[in-house]
């Protein structure tokens, strides 16, 4: 053969390889001592892919019928692509809210029926967990974790103002906030007492906590107009006019930039209220022990005290895509995960349990301070789940729009929700 | 008359063909794909379904989208002559003779280098209106500087300060374009007693007008497809949980964040493919118009 002929065999066999590389062989699905390989994707990374990885060691060694590979998938929409390219790993990790937009398209296997079959304990899950990962009453995902946010203070800013207990209404909180809001020579602003920032709390637990709902009961009406959310903007922007959109607009700006760094406001003893998860505490410790802080529920109103401890409720929750290739193994994996494996993942990881029996654990309840206010607000199943339409990403891109005209004074709570309104209704159609 | 392929043709065609395939494979079946798609209710993971021209009517109706044009024009076309006019600047700089010139040229160029996403996360620290270095700077003249990226009057002006940031590319070409240029011009132009503005605006501007007008064209084509860093920002700002932030009142929301947005949060591909044929378009109906103003640019350039 001569040199041009083993070249262009050369380049015709990469050529074929290259269309025929996707093709693939069939791979072992077994491991060498005959257990059943079944893949999990997770979307948590850093330390938290290393518990995660931690406590599939823990089934993997109870085990001798499946074994777990666990890979990091921080990009979702690998999640995607592999189910639709039919790749598909047999457990994925994803949010309540997930659960909900996998569905609404027939990705996730049925759980309700899996459970059911297998005699799993549905009691270990209030209402709230229920219903999150629900879609026309059938489960779709089991949860695992929960997310819900409630109040820091800073004690030193609330004694400087004689009070030594945090509010239990908005209007107290909002008294309390004037009182310790100082501004410099400049107007700018240097602490700040409403609880403005977070962004994302700001459109959920401050909105919720006067009664206002992004959408009704049924989780597809949208209420952008409805009274408790108008009632929450009108006291929001008391606040910003008071002291100044701008200003108020520069001083969230820095703690935005700054959240959850050894900066921000909180760590340096300039916010009075923080709306923030149980992983706030450990940062406090981390970055500024010597912060003098305090935990409570988030604040009801006067006329609704019942209110009490409100907050979205979310979960990383464990799903089984319809096209995965070992569904007996991905829910034995699920099911010894939620119940038997839950307690040392969550130690580890530090989030709340989404189990009911763990929530009076005194191991959880010990591992962190703010924890028993956080347990405390989950048994008051005051939790609101987000809106469910399936334009849902969509409505909340809009509000977050919404909300900035209000914030900046570019239009009115009124006018900012009936239009925001109007908008919902439309994508409805 | 017959053309018989030779045997360095057909060996030619072979060494070519991996690319061709992969050409055919990775960049023509998706776009002819895409096309399809943008007449289709396709959320990834299902079925594509053929619904018409509604992904068009709807974004022909839709808010957000005109937004997002908006957006991107202004960047495209306030951006792109600043921009311009900062790497010409710089490049006026390091075609000058001065002891450090190589220093001031590897300095010049090296944010081009930097990734964006750190880049642009150093940027963001850089615009906080309390501890950002360029509200301090600004406070030394007495200016109390905005909050750059929250105020939506402010937020598009930072972008264009972060791309002026960052003309390396630019420079380097004008800086090619600019040593071409013959010395005996400069020299006719002494002799007739020219001043440096006169000779800046006869001679250098004339001369290279032509990569001026290129880097033009490709600094707008850029700037319709500005991504990176407005997705960074919107996803650092922490306040958006859908994931499909445009910044305050949407006024950093790029054409091709929002395509992205449709396409990867909303799930619906084909409304995204449907604006991405629009961008297209757009680039290329513009492509077309700078081209016929460049042959003009060049040959006024050098008639004069």
């Amino acid at each position: 053969m001569t040199r041009k002929t083993i070249a262009i065999l050369l380049v015709l066999l990469c050529s074929l390889s290259f269309v025929f590389a996707q093709g693939g062989s069939e791979e072992a699905n077994l491991t060498e001592d005959g257990r059943q390989i079944v893949t999990y994707w997770y979307y948590h990374k850093g330390n938290e892919a290393t518990y995660q990885e931690n406590a599939i060691a823990r089934f993997n060694e109870s085990q001798d019928k499946y074994f777990v590979q666990g890979f990091s998938v921080p990009d979702k929409q690998k999640y995607l692509v592999a189910m639709a390219s039919d790749e598909s790993p047999d457990v994925i990790a994803l949010t309540n809210a997930e659960v909900i937009s996998y569905q609404t398209s027939g990705l996730l296997e049925d759980m309700s029926t899996m459970g059911e079959a297998n005699g799993f304990d549905f009691s270990i899950y209030d209402a709230p967990a229920l219903t999150a990962n629900s879609v026309d009453g059938r489960m779709y995902a089991f949860p695992l974790t929960s997310v819900v946010i409630q109040m820091f203070y800073n004690i030193d800013l609330l004694n400087s103002i004689g009070e030594t207990e945090p509010p239990t209404t908005m209007e107290e909180l909002f008294e309390m906030a004037e009182k310790v809001t100082t501004v410099d020579e400049s107007g700018n602003i240097d602490i700040l007492g409403y609880p403005l920032f977070p962004l994302a709390s700001a459109r959920q637990e401050l909105i919720y906590a006067f009664g206002g709902r992004w959408a009704a009961e049924d989780g597809v009406t949208p209420t952008a107009n409805c009274e408790g959310n108008l009632k929450s903007l009108e006291m929001n922007m008391a606040f910003r006019e008071k002291y100044g959109v701008e200003q108020v607009q520069r001083f969230v700006a820095t703690g935005n930039t700054n959240r959850y760094t050894p900066q921000d406001i909180f760590f340096a003893g300039k916010q009075l209220f923080r709306f923030d998860g149980p992983w706030f505490a450990n940062q406090i410790r981390e970055y500024n022990p010597d912060v003098n802080f305090g935990v409570a529920m988030v604040p009801g109103t006067e006329a609704n005290p019942e209110l009490l401890g409100v907050s979205r409720y979310e979960n990383t929750s464990l799903a089984i895509p319809v096209v995965a290739k070992e569904k007996e193994g991905a829910y034995a994996f699920i099911s010894w995960f939620v119940t038997e494996g839950a307690k040392d993942f969550l130690l580890e990881i530090g989030s709340l349990p989404a189990n009911n029996t763990l929530f009076d654990d005194p191991d959880l309840l010990a591992s962190n301070e703010a924890f028993p206010s956080f347990m405390a607000a989950l048994k008051t199943a005051n939790g609101i789940e987000a809106p469910r339409m399936d334009y849902s990403a969509e409505y909340t891109s809009l509000i977050d729009e919404y909300l900035d005209y209000v914030y900046n004074g570019t239009m009115t709570p009124q006018e900012a929700m009936d239009e925001l309104q109007a908008q919902a209704e439309s994508m409805a159609k | 008359m017959k053309t018989r392929l030779t045997r360095d043709d057909r060996n030619g065609f072979l060494f070519a063909l991996p690319w061709i395939v992969g050409f055919l494979l990775l960049s023509i079946y998706p776009l002819i794909m895409s096309l399809y798609y943008s007449f289709t209710e396709f959320s990834f993971i299902s079925d594509p379904e053929w619904v018409g021209l509604d992904n068009f009517r709807q974004l022909f109706s839709d808010r957000r989208f005109y937004k997002s044009l908006g957006n991107t024009c202004f960047y495209a076309f306030v951006a792109t002559p600043i921009l311009l006019l900062v790497a010409l600047l710089l490049a006026l700089i390091a075609n000058r003779r001065f002891a450090l010139r190589s220093a001031a040229r590897t300095i010049f160029f090296l944010p081009s280098i930097i990734p964006m996403v750190a880049a642009t996360m150093v940027w963001i620290w850089m615009f906080d209106p309390t501890y950002g270095y360029i509200n301090n700077f600004l406070a030394l003249f007495g200016i109390e500087g905005p909050a750059w990226l929250i105020n939506p009057k402010t937020t598009k002006w930072a972008l264009v300060m972060m791309g002026s940031w960052c003309t390396g590319t630019s420079m380097l070409t004008c800086l090619a374009a600019l040593q071409d240029v013959p010395r005996s011009y400069y020299e006719s132009a002494d002799l007739d007693g020219a001043n440096a503005v006169q000779k800046f605006f006869h001679i250098t501007i004339p001369s290279v007008a032509h990569v001026l007008v290129y880097q033009a064209i490709l600094n707008l084509i850029n700037a319709f497809q500005y991504f990176t860093q407005v997705y960074v920002i919107t996803t650092a700002s922490g306040g958006n949980t859908s994931g499909a932030s445009g910044g305050p009142e949407n006024s950093i929301l790029m054409y091709p964040l929002y395509l992205f947005h449709n396409a990867f949060v909303y799930q619906k591909m084909g409304k995204a493919s449907a604006m991405a044929w629009i961008l297209m378009i757009i680039v290329g109906l513009l492509t077309i118009v700078m081209v016929k103003l460049s042959n003009k640019a060049v040959s006024n350039a050098g008639a004069e």
